[in-house]
């Protein structure tokens, strides 16, 4: 019998058995015939598909598992750096997460049922995930007016905010950015204001158009004592945003502490910032304590004093503005400015007029934040200098407390909205302090680093209406 | 509950117009928006938010739907899934614009950029869906271009 195939086909059936061939009849088999080129053309075809199938998998298998770790473990070290960015990027791939979802079903599931729900579910939950947070925008709005109302009164409503953000957040900036004037100031980089000897420190002056003085915005980085950088590091469009709008900005260095000096218990943590910034951070030659830092800003205020005139510095009007580590230095300034404990760090012309802390540290005591050992420096027992170093424990201790603005997203594990934002506030309000905590729905630590998020938006909002109202005297 | 409603013609043909008239109400509100008139910004943030959801539907009805077989219901099936893409792409290229804006990656023109991005982006899904939902509509006056309904929903 002769083999009736055609040059370049073969049986399916036979494809496994190599050198059998010849044994193959086309004629009269059941067995389907395809030919060689049509079966390989197939094959590629479904490479394409198995690739987008791979990757619709892992993008819904990494959203699931970035939206549980935001919703249930933000305290842990992957938690806090997922709740960081999260709720101000989950909206934007929340669409790839819909198509993932869809390809799935569609080259999966198609014919099952019960699949199709599954993957629904999936992207339903990782969906209600992603809007929980800007359901929350409302309430808390609402508790923050009420705290505004409740210090300013009349004021409040009654501020002309005709050059102020008319809402606490708009969708339409988060798409398209918070206006910003870029005519309205200038700005000069790497002014250098400190030369120890060892390392050299700068800052950078964002200037409004017009004669001055202007009231001071002191700029202070985040970065856990160890990493940061004045900058890109301390949100440029906030210091652009200010001096838009008639504020002398002035972002600062201040030094870095060095983690390898750290015992190898306490510096794990700290080895995973400088792991993720240092890349970002400035080459200090030199090792900066806590107490060293603060010493350091203190040299700026009494630089900015002595140079006022030549930065339309109105130092009598002082905002001090930080986040994180950089929130617990302002806290630091904030309340120590005219605390013996203080005595000759800071200016001593300068008022302050509010201190705006940003998911700050305020407790540095081993409760608080654990030992910390070297990192705390200073002359005193470290259990003295801890008290020395928190706002928890100054604004009981200092007889000159400014008003105060708190800005902390409630799942912040980092510097723990609960131990470190809330309990601060509550001890103010028990101690009669002018404090307002505005509470930032399901953000995370560094809620304002993408500063047209809801997050920015919201701080940005209750910032200027605050400054505008302090400066007016109200409240007082 | 059935649902199956909302995949018959006349729910279908509703959800078309409905989808493509939000999408060019957006389209006309975000160009307005942009020039700095505050209420289109506002209708701009809740027409962009309900285009993007209705067209979401928009595409799940097209691909369930769309009749492969037929030249116009395989046109329809393909481009359900290019707007999808394209949608997928336009939010990652506004993230993308919102980062170098945020970290000012690009210096000053940082924010020239991202709304560039943002405007690109937002222009091409609503093109898209706008497409989408009008050749949608167009095809549901042709017989060929749809299947039956799956046997779950039908029954």
């Amino acid at each position: 019998m002769s083999l009736a195939i055609d040059k370049g086909t073969y049986v399916t059936s036979i494809r496994s058995r190599p050198g059998n061939k010849q044994r193959a009849y086309a004629a009269g088999h059941e067995q389907t015939v395809h030919t060689f080129q049509g079966d390989l053309r197939l094959k590629l075809r479904a490479i394409p598909r198995y690739v987008l199938l791979l990757l619709s998998y892992s993008c819904l298998a990494v959203s699931v598992v970035a939206t549980l770790i935001y919703l249930f473990q933000n305290s842990t070290t992957i938690g806090w750096l997922v709740t960081m960015l999260y709720p101000e990027t989950a909206p934007f791939l929340s669409v790839a997460v819909f198509a993932s979802s869809v390809i799935i079903v569609r080259f999966s599931f198609m014919k099952n049922r019960r699949g199709v729900l599954v993957v629904s579910i999936v992207c339903a939950f990782i969906v209600m995930g992603t809007f929980a947070p800007y359901a929350g925008i409302p309430s808390e709005t609402a508790s923050a007016d009420e705290q505004m109302l409740e210090r300013y009164g009349s004021a409040f409503t009654s501020l002309d905010t005709s050059s102020m953000r008319t809402m606490p957040y708009s969708a339409f900036d988060n798409l398209y950015g918070v206006p910003i004037e870029q005519s309205t100031f200038d700005t000069e980089k790497d002014i250098l204001y400190l030369d120890n000897g060892v390392d050299k420190f700068y800052f950078d002056w964002y200037r409004p158009v017009g004669e001055g003085p202007f009231p001071v915005i002191i700029a202070i980085h985040g970065g856990a004592w160890v990493i940061g950088n004045k900058g890109r590091g301390n949100v440029i469009p906030f210091n652009e945003y200010f001096a838009s709008h008639g504020y002398a900005v002035f972002d600062i260095q201040y030094g870095l502490f060095d983690v390898t000096t750290l015992p190898e218990q306490q510096a794990a943590v700290f080895r995973t910032f400088a792991a993720i910034g240092s890349g970002f951070s400035p080459n200090y030659n030199g090792s900066y304590t806590i107490q060293q830092q603060i010493e350091n800003v203190g040299y700026f205020t009494k630089m900015l004093e002595l140079n006022s005139s030549a930065y339309a510095a109105d130092m009598d009007n002082v905002f001090v503005v930080g986040r994180s580590a950089g929130g617990h230095l302002a806290s630091l300034v904030t309340l120590g400015y005219r605390n013996p404990l203080y005595a000759g760090n800071f200016s001593a012309g300068m008022t302050v007029r509010g201190g705006i802390w940003f998911y700050p540290v305020t407790d540095l005591t081993s409760t608080g934040t654990g030992n910390l050992g070297t990192m705390l420096g200073g002359t005193l027992s470290p259990e003295e200098e801890s008290k020395k170093l928190s706002a928890s424990f100054l604004i009981g201790n200092s007889t000159v407390t400014p008003p105060i603005m708190l800005l902390h997203g409630n799942k912040d594990g980092l510097a723990d909205y609960s131990r470190q934002g809330l309990a601060f506030f509550e001890r103010a309000k028990s101690l009669g302090k002018a404090c307002l905590l505005v509470t930032i729905p399901w953000a995370g630590h560094a809620f304002d680093l993408i500063f047209q998020s809801y997050g920015g938006q919201m701080s940005t909002y209750y910032i200027e209406r605050f400054m505008a109202l302090e400066l007016a005297g109200e409240g007082a | 509950m059935k649902l199956g409603f909302v995949l018959e013609r006349p729910f279908m043909r509703y959800y078309s117009l409905t989808t493509g008239i939000v999408l060019i109400l957006a389209f006309v509100s975000v160009l307005l928006g942009l020039l700095g008139l505050l209420p289109f910004q506002i209708a701009a943030s809740f027409l962009f938010d309900a285009g993007l959801v209705l067209l979401m539907g928009q595409i799940l009805l097209v691909i369930t739907r769309s009749n492969r077989k037929d030249t116009l219901g395989w046109i329809l099936g393909r481009l359900a899934y290019v707007t999808l893409l394209v949608a997928s792409l336009s939010l990652l290229l506004m993230l993308g614009g919102i980062f170098v804006n945020s970290f000012q990656l690009l210096g000053s023109s940082s924010s020239t950029v991202m709304t560039a991005f943002s405007a690109v982006a937002s222009t091409a899904v609503i093109c898209f869906g706008v497409c989408l939902s009008a050749i949608g509509y167009h095809a549901l006056r042709e017989g060929e271009s749809w299947r039956e309904l799956p046997e779950y929903l039908s029954e």
